[in-house]
Parts: C-alpha cells; structure tokens; sequence
C-alpha cells in the first residue's frame, strides 16, 4: 500500500517536474493573492469554518422553510393556544394559536434583513467618512474625526429610542437608527488604515501618473481596504442585529402581527411566570446562536486577514 | 494637571450643549399637535395649553425658554400625565423609584463587572501555558458565549431558571438585597466578559516584562507579585474601558428594569416611548447623556491620575 502510493507520488512530482521544466504548467507559477492565501488560513480555522456552514444553513432554513409551512406568522388559532412543541407544531404556538415554527422562520427573515440592511448603510458611511478623513488629513480629518468622537460620547440607543417615539415604529428608520449608531466604529477603522496605505509606495506611483485623488481613494485605497472592511461587516451585522433585538424587545421595534425575534423573546418573557418555556427558548436559541455564528466568523476572519495580530 | 482638567470640563459644555439642541430639535421639527391625538379640546384651552407649554412662540424662543428651564434643574411637563411635572416623575418625593434607583442599579452593576472581570482575568491569565491551562479555555469561551448572547435573551432566561424553576430569587421586584442579585448580574456579565478579555491580554503582556521577572527572582510570592507589580499597570486598558461600559450599562438597565419591573427611568423612559410623550423621552434622553458624559470626565481624569506615562 504504501510503496504504491509513494510510486503514484513520484510519478506525480515528475509530470509536474516535466511540466514546469518546459514551462506548460501553468499552476506551478500562478502567484497566490492576498485574499486567496487569507482564505487558506480561514480555512484551518475549524470554529470558524463550521460557523460558516451553520451560518448559512439558518440563512437558507429562513427562506426556504416557510414556504413549505402550512400556517402563516399570523394566522390565528384560539383553539389551540399554548400548545406545546408536538408533531403539528414543531415548535409550538403562542397565546393566539399561532405557529412558533413560521413565526421564528418569519421574524429571522426581518431580524437579518435589519442586520445586513444597516450594516451596509453603516459600511457606506464608515467607509467614505473613514476613507476621506485618513486620506485628506489635515483640517478635514480633524473636524470629521472631532464629529465621530462627539458623537462617540453619546449614548446613541437613547437616541435611537427618541427618533422612534418621534417618527412611530417605521421600518425604515429602524435602519436609519441602527446605522447612525454603527458607523463610527467604522469610520475610525477605515480611517486608522487608510492613513496607513496613503503612505505607501503605490499610492506615490499613482499621483505620479497623474492619477486624479477621487479615482485613487475609489480604486486604490478603497480596495485594499476590502479585507478590514469584511472583517468589520461580520462583526457589525451581529452589534445591528442586537440594537434591532433591543428596541424590538422594548416594544419599539417592527410593529405586530408581523415580528422579528426580539418581538417573540419579548412576548415568550411575558408568559414566563406560567413555564410557557418554548416561547423564550427558541427564539432565543435561534438568536444566540446566529451572533456566536457571526462572531466566530468575524474573528476567523480577522485572523486569516492579519496573521500577525493572533489573539 | 488642574488646567487639564479645566480643559476636559470646557469639552463637556459643547457636547452637553449639542445633545440638547440635536434632541430639542428633533421632537419640536416633528410635524403634528401633541394635543391633536386627545379627545377634541375647545380651542380655547388648546390655546391656554400651547401657552403653558410655550408652543405658540418661535423655535428659537422654545429653546431659551427649554435651556433656561434646564439650568434651573426643571425639566419641563409631561404631556401624557398633563401638569404633571418631569421633576416628579424622575425625582419622586419619599418612595422608592426613579432615577436614583437607576443610578442605584448602575452603580452595583459596574463594581460588578470591575470585581468579576479583574479576577476572572487574573485566573484566565496565569494559567495560560501552564497546567492548568484548561482554566484559561473555559474562561475565554465563557466570554465568547457571554459577549455574544444578549441581554435581552439573558434577562428572561435567568428568570425562567432561577426564579421560575428554582425560586432561588424573586422573579421582579425592588428594594431587599436578593431582589438586586439577578438584575445586577445579568446587567453586568457581558461586561465582566469585556473586561476579562481586555485584562487578560494585558496582564499576559505585564506578566513578561522585565521588571516582573525581576520580581520573580526577588523571591517574591505568585499572589503578593501580582497584587503588588502586576495589576496596577494591567489595569490602565480596563480603565479606558469604563466609559463605553457605562453608556451599555446604561442601554441595558432599559431592559432590565423591565424584566424585572424595577421602577427606574428605564422603564419610564419606554412608557414615554410607547405614550409618545416627547418631554419625558427628551428630558430623560438629556438625564442619561449628562450621566454617560459626566462619567467619560471622571474617568478621563482618573486616567491622567493613574497613568504616570500621560503630562499634562
């Protein structure tokens, strides 16, 4: 068995010697890019990989599922309220009679959508106010860097809260909130690394061929600033989705019958006194579950991107 | 070190002054009559209420009536309960409840998290490499967990465990010492995992530095080594820390407070919220950012005190 397997392997060594020595191989001089060599090193990471895959078995059980589901997240019941975890509901039904199982599927749609929709919001504004104060410097980057640490001061949840009380419970400034209140980390990330780069010797060759400062901020810097940005969209989509959880748990969220989970964990807490324990449960374990998942990427990531830095 | 001080106060005036403005103008550019909703009221005692509250003046008046209130500590009427002051709702006379019961819940959550974090990460930090090494793993993913599990799932399920199942603590409630155990846990945990985490990287990095291994070979005991040489300068991250500490301890005592039915503004502020009573919610929006700024100055100045390394 293993003389076999040697002899297989010189064989191999020496077709892909042949290869490179008449210069036809092509893999054997491909250059590996950042990006892919990062990849490689997420790869080992076995927390991370398998919070990839949970991660994306949620994302696809949130859209699919309901389709296949006999109810709907408010279709009513009186007859068959606080019914347990059974066979026709899988995950019980709450004080109306309606399906937990949809209702968790439905709210996970709504909670993610907040999470990423705010999380790009919060990435687009990070990422320009971040990109132009590092690269611009000087007065520009004092006064942006002085309104991102005003603001940094401020309890923004509170804020959040008044803008909801003012507006009533409205979709889309629930975005507006959640990424007015996220995009400062950001900023100061973008900013932090983009006065790195703008030092460094491509940036220089750029101005030299004349290249305009928009175009070098949007092709160069920008670009390269694309692995930290990824890193700071994992971590950021969970913080989004725990601020979306909080107002909604306070009542101030996405209005009913339509929910998402912090409305369901908020209604599982009400009934807790009488040990209706699936009503909290679940929803919470879909939660937890999801910002460990996030988490755990995030750090994967982080280290893959910047092996140095190792926690 | 005084005029640093005088400086750092200076910065506070500005941003105490922008919270008021930016908050005020957002509840008085909303359009609509915060009496519009009520039954329909004569126009005359519509008219006598806009007087009350200064409605019927310009903007910027409103304002310097709002900011002249405000620096003689009035902080104006509700609308919900109407001619009922702000004042008495957050500051109510002889019962318990209201801000200081906040404050109260605050403060034993933050020396929580402070005690909690400096040890776990003392433990967490000392056996990593060694054989104890299991330790450190346990409590580095018991942080990972805490961080990522919300408040908001771990408020309800402590209740379901240890109030429901066990009947360890009463599920709500305020006032005897085991009413506080649940509440000031939960608030402070993910806190306690911050901290833990902050401190252990620092403390690891202390714990390596020459004048510790000079220590060492002193003779000096593990415990009287650590306590003596070693905390004080690991500690400097955690102090930085305090402040963002603060502001979610802040955020969070909202929710706990209504798990736990804990009559603080934390709680009133959601009433106002769901009332849409704009006054309270502004007047209770300005008391929590004086709270968070005041205490980003002290713990700024502590910083200065701590650290010999910073002159000012």
């Amino acid at each position: 068995m293993e003389k076999s397997f040697t002899l297989r392997q010189k064989k191999k060594n020496a077709y892909f010697l042949e290869k490179v020595a008449t210069n036809s191989y092509e893999g054997a001089f491909k250059g590996r890019s950042l990006y892919y060599d990062a990849w490689l090193r997420f790869k080992k990471n076995r927390i991370a990989k398998f919070s990839l895959v949970v991660l994306g078995l949620i994302i696809v059980m949130m859209i699919v599922l309901p389709w296949f589901s006999p109810y709907t997240y408010a279709q009513q019941n009186l007859l068959e309220v606080y019914q347990s975890p059974s066979a026709k509901h899988w995950f019980g039904t709450d004080s109306l009679g309606r399906d937990i199982f949809t209702r968790v599927m439905i709210g996970g749609r709504i909670t993610l959508e907040i999470g990423f929709v705010a999380t790009l919001v919060s990435v687009v504004i990070g990422t320009l106010v971040g990109a132009t104060a590092g690269f611009l410097g000087g007065n520009v980057d004092n006064i942006l860097m002085r309104i991102v640490d005003v603001l940094y001061g401020l309890p923004f949840m509170f804020f959040a809260i008044l803008l909801v009380t003012l507006f009533g419970r409205n979709f889309i400034l629930i975005f507006i909130a959640i990424g007015a209140v996220v995009w400062l980390d950001m900023a100061r990330v973008v900013r932090g690394q983009t006065m790195g780069l703008k030092n460094r010797q491509f940036i220089e060759a750029a101005h030299v061929c004349g290249v305009k400062e928009r175009v070098i901020i949007t092709r160069h810097i920008i670009r390269n600033l694309i692995g930290i940005i990824a890193v700071y969209i994992t971590l950021t989509v969970p913080g989004s989705i725990m601020i979306a959880v909080f107002l909604s748990f306070l009542g101030l969220g996405i209005q009913p019958p339509m929910t998402d989970w912090g409305g369901l964990i908020s209604d599982g807490a009400q009934v807790i006194a009488f040990n209706y324990w699936w009503l909290l449960l679940i929803p919470s374990s879909f939660l937890t579950v999801t910002l460990l998942c996030f988490n755990f990427v995030g750090n994967g990531l982080r280290d893959a991107l910047d092996p140095r830095e190792q926690h | 070190m005084f005029s640093y001080i005088l400086r750092r106060l200076g910065g506070v005036i500005p941003t105490l002054f922008a919270v008021v403005l930016i908050s005020f103008l957002m509840v008085h550019m909303t359009p609509g009559d915060p009496f519009a909703t009520e039954r329909a009221l004569p126009p005359e005692v519509l008219k006598q209420l806009h007087h009350q509250y200064h409605l019927d003046l310009p903007l910027w008046q409103q304002f310097l009536y709002y900011l002249d209130d405000l620096i003689h500590g009035n902080l104006g009427y509700s609308l919900k309960y109407q001619g009922q002051s702000i004042n008495h709702l957050v500051f109510p006379t002889g019962s318990q409840g209201g801000f200081w019961v906040s404050v109260q819940l605050g403060t034993f959550s933050i020396i929580i998290a402070g005690i909690g974090g400096i040890i776990l990460d003392i433990f967490s930090a000392l056996t990593k490499d060694t054989l104890a090494d299991f330790i450190d793993h346990v409590i580095s993913v018991f942080c990972m967990l805490v961080i990522s599990t919300p408040i908001v799932v771990t408020a309800p399920l402590s209740v379901l465990v240890f109030a429901v199942f066990l009947h360890w603590f009463p599920a709500g409630g305020w006032g005897t010492l085991s009413d506080l155990v649940l509440p000031v846990i939960i608030l402070s945990l993910p806190y306690i995992a911050v901290i833990t985490q902050i401190a252990r990287s620092s403390l690891i990095e202390i714990m390596g530095s020459p004048f510790i291994r000079t220590a060492k070979a002193k003779g000096l005991s593990m415990p009287r080594l650590v306590w003596r040489h070693a905390l004080k300068p690991a500690m400097m991250p955690v102090v930085s820390l305090l402040g963002p500490t603060v502001a979610g301890i802040l955020t969070g005592s909202v929710v706990i407070e209504r798990v736990f039915t804990i009559p603080g503004i934390g709680i009133q502020m959601v009433q106002g919220a769901t009332n849409r009573d704009y006054n309270l919610v502004l007047a209770l929006v300005i008391i929590y950012s004086l709270l968070v700024i005041v205490f980003n100055l002290l713990v700024d100045i502590i910083y200065a005190f701590l650290d010999p390394k910073i002159r000012y």
